[in-house]
């Protein structure tokens, strides 16, 4: 027993001799199914991933979508013209493009 | 890591990770399940002692990666004792772990009335223990952790590690009495 001057000699020993023997009990596992198990659970840790990185991109795309279609519709205001001559509708032709890719990507 | 390294180091230390996982955790399944886990995140994340093999082919460092499997398996087996709370009647630790352990019964589990070998004897001993007290043992007085690293592993400070360890072992000698064992130091 490392560190523990308290530690019982005689009750470690016994433990020892006690799993030596507990250790030649056998199992199930192998290594060829362990190595076939961690290779799906790294296929289902990437597919994970995806899905998480497909979900940003979904949303963002429509976010800007929805902005860019809003501030165009909102002539009243002013801002919606002005929107759009400065660049307003490459965003919604960029929004657009971007859903319809993350739309894609969800098939 | 290629599979014959997998295979070699699995081979080295299956029979005592499985040992521990099923006398710590006290269930079969369970114990099969914390294996494979313990060694697919072995294969998926591999601790940086490996990386060294990988790069310069050298010797198997077959003694610190049981060590990474030993405290990997020890916080599956915490994670798995406190989801379970709710569900199972027994505690990663007992309620009565911290209390004097001369004043506590010596086992919950009713002990068998013949005669049992010194094998028999020690299992039917460990199992009086607490999941926690199990793991807390088996790590110091088989596997050597240090207490310094048992408190890092359990959260709790190297002082609370050295009175739990004591209490442990006075139940686990106190059980080990009971059952008709005799040692020279207990």
């Amino acid at each position: 027993m490392v560190d523990d001057p308290a530690g019982n000699t005689e009750l470690d020993r016994l433990l020892k001799d006690w799993c030596a023997e507990e250790a030649k009990r056998p199992g199930r596992a192998t290594p060829g199914l362990l190595l076939v198990k961690a290779d799906l659970a790294r296929a289902d840790q990437r597919r994970a991933t995806a899905t998480r990185v497909e979900r940003w991109a979904f949303g963002l795309a429509g976010g800007l979508f929805l902005a860019a279609v809003v501030a165009t519709g909102c002539p009243s205001s002013g801002s919606g013209p002005a929107l759009v001559a400065s660049g307003g509708l490459d965003l919604i032709v960029l929004g657009g493009a971007g859903w319809c890719f993350s739309l894609a990507l969800r098939v | 890591m290629d599979d014959q390294t997998f295979s070699a180091l699995f081979e080295g230390t299956r029979g005592v990770l499985l040992a521990y996982l099923r006398r710590a955790g006290g269930d079969e399944a369970l114990a099969e399940d914390l294996l494979q886990e313990c060694y697919i995140r072995l294969l998926n994340h591999p601790p940086r002692i490996l990386d060294a093999v990988s790069s310069a082919g050298g010797e198997l460092p077959v003694g610190p990666v049981r060590r990474w499997l030993f405290t990997t398996a020890t916080r599956l087996l915490r994670d798995h004792w406190r989801q379970d709370r709710w569900r199972s009647s027994t505690r990663w630790e007992h309620g009565d772990e911290d209390g004097d352990a001369g004043t506590q019964p010596v086992a919950a589990t009713p002990l068998p009335d013949r005669t049992l070998s010194g094998h028999e004897a020690v299992t039917v001993g460990f199992a009086t223990l607490s999941p926690r007290q199990r793991s807390l043992l088996w790590l110091a007085s088989v596997e050597e952790f240090d207490h310094m690293e048992l408190a890092r592993l359990f959260h709790l400070s190297p002082g609370s590690v050295r009175v739990l360890l004591h209490r442990a072992r006075t139940r686990m000698e106190k059980a080990l009495r009971a059952l008709g064992m005799e040692g020279a130091s207990w």
